[in-house]
């Protein structure tokens, strides 16, 4: 084999190893990229999960939020019912506090159309007092004058 | 030889004292790492986890990933656009490297012996052996990268917990030329492989990579099912002292063997003088990026 001949055979092992080598990396670098590309896929995957995960916590406290907001206006609402109610019965009780015109005689009072009203009548309409009739002692020596000592002796011994 | 030389710290004395050393707190993040890398099943979180705990780290593998060495064309902000720009292999790679690194800092040169040289050995290792398993046997090669990086641990655990006996040890060797291993054992009664080998035990590493570090200079003592590996560690580690990425003036042992495990591996000398020469290449970058700095 000549010089030049065993230089050219040294040329083309060179040449194959190269190929051989390049092919090599070649391979393993095309394994590389799609095991980067599925790591990619799954951390891209899981990040979607968690955006879902984390839509569905805020979805479910937002539903919270707004039942709360419903509830306290509720509250509102009653409260606001509440207090109509204490200042109708406050008005009421006003009626009663002012000024009452009476008869200085026969006790009647005088209403707000002008017509003099028997006091049980007045009071029993503008408040939630309810009237029950007896008799008082100097009422019944005066009316009764014929049963009063007996009645009063009576009364006496029960004690 | 004179025995009055040698140290009163036992390998097993030496271990323990790695365990209350500085150097033990690299240990959680490189046994971590190494488990990752030999089980590629690991998800991509497991890496984010781990280095998550590290801020000093994470800022570290941010500022290389983003190095013009990787030249990605986005900027790398947190770990998973790491992962998913540089991708998980590459990813581990930096870290292990960045992790390891810290214990190569510091240190004064002395007798041709500079922590920095050892640093720039390990990594030339690491990336022809990983190169050898990409372009001659088709594989990915990572944990041939790891077990390049991690070959000398040995060494650096003597230069920095027997810090006289190491420099009387390189000393030696710059005197009367002879193996590291030879001068060790002179002077300590045990070498570096024996070292490496007790702490990758320690730190439970993966098998291959404990043998590829306790066999690197006799591929032959190693688990048969790893003896290829180990061989390649070999071949590696002979290459890159050869092309002037030694640590210390060493006597290689003799070329026949290199030749021997070369023939075993089925390697033809000028594809691996190809690979040389693109490792080669590949350091002078990374030197000239500053990437080497530890």
């Amino acid at each position: 084999m000549s010089n030049s001949e065993s230089d050219l055979r040294g040329r083309i092992h060179e040449l194959e190893t190269q190929v051989r080598h390049l092919g090599n990396e070649l391979r393993l670098t095309r394994e590389e990229y799609e095991e980067a590309a599925s790591k990619y896929l799954d951390i891209y995957f899981n990040l979607e999960k968690k955006i879902s995960e984390r839509t569905k916590e805020l979805d479910a406290v937002n539903g919270m939020l707004l039942g709360e907001i419903e509830e306290r206006k509720r509250t509102e609402a009653e409260k606001e019912q509440l207090i109509a109610r204490l200042q109708k019965a406050m008005q009421e009780v006003k009626v009663l506090s002012g000024f009452l015109p009476i008869c200085a005689s026969c006790k009647k009072i005088r209403d707000d159309t002008g017509y003099w009203r028997q006091i049980e009548e007045y009071i029993s309409k503008h408040s939630e007092a309810l009237f029950s009739h007896g008799i008082c002692p100097d009422c019944s020596q005066k009316l009764y004058p014929e049963y009063h000592a007996e009645l009063q002796r009576r009364i006496k011994a029960k004690k | 030889m004179d025995v009055s030389k040698k140290t009163d710290v036992s390998l097993v004395g030496l271990l323990d004292l790695v365990e209350a050393s500085s150097i033990a707190s690299i240990k959680g993040t490189v046994s971590g790492i190494l488990s990752l890398i030999s089980d590629p099943a690991t998800s991509s979180f497991d890496l984010v986890q781990l280095i998550e705990v590290d801020p000093p780290l994470t800022a570290k593998i941010l500022r290389v990933a983003n190095s013009s060495y990787y030249a990605t064309s986005k900027t790398i902000s947190d770990i998973q656009q790491a992962l998913i720009w540089i991708g998980s292999d590459t990813l581990k790679e930096i870290i292990l490297a960045q992790k390891m690194s810290e214990l190569y800092r510091g240190g004064t040169p002395v007798h041709g012996y500079s922590r920095l040289q050892l640093w720039r050995h390990s990594l030339a290792v690491a990336l022809l052996a990983k190169a050898i398993y990409r372009r001659e046997f088709g594989e990915k090669g990572n944990n041939a990268y790891a077990a390049g990086l991690m070959h000398d641990i040995g060494v650096i655990v003597e230069d920095q917990l027997l810090p006289q006996e190491f420099m009387q040890l390189v000393q030696a060797m710059e005197d009367t030329p002879q193996s590291l291993s030879g001068s060790e054992t002179s002077f300590l009664g045990y070498d570096h492989c024996l070292v490496g080998m007790g702490l990758a035990e320690k730190w439970n590493f993966p098998d291959e990579l404990m043998d590829g570090i306790g066999f690197h200079h006799n591929p032959e003592g190693a688990r048969e099912e790893h003896r290829m590996f180990v061989k390649t560690i070999f071949i590696a580690d002979y290459l890159m002292f050869e092309q002037g990425y030694g640590y210390v003036p060493v006597k290689l042992p003799d070329r026949e063997i290199l030749q021997q495990y070369v023939g075993d591996l089925g390697l033809q000398w000028y594809a691996l003088r190809a690979i040389v020469a693109l490792v080669r290449e590949e350091l002078g970058k990374i030197e000239q990026k500053g990437y080497l700095a530890v």
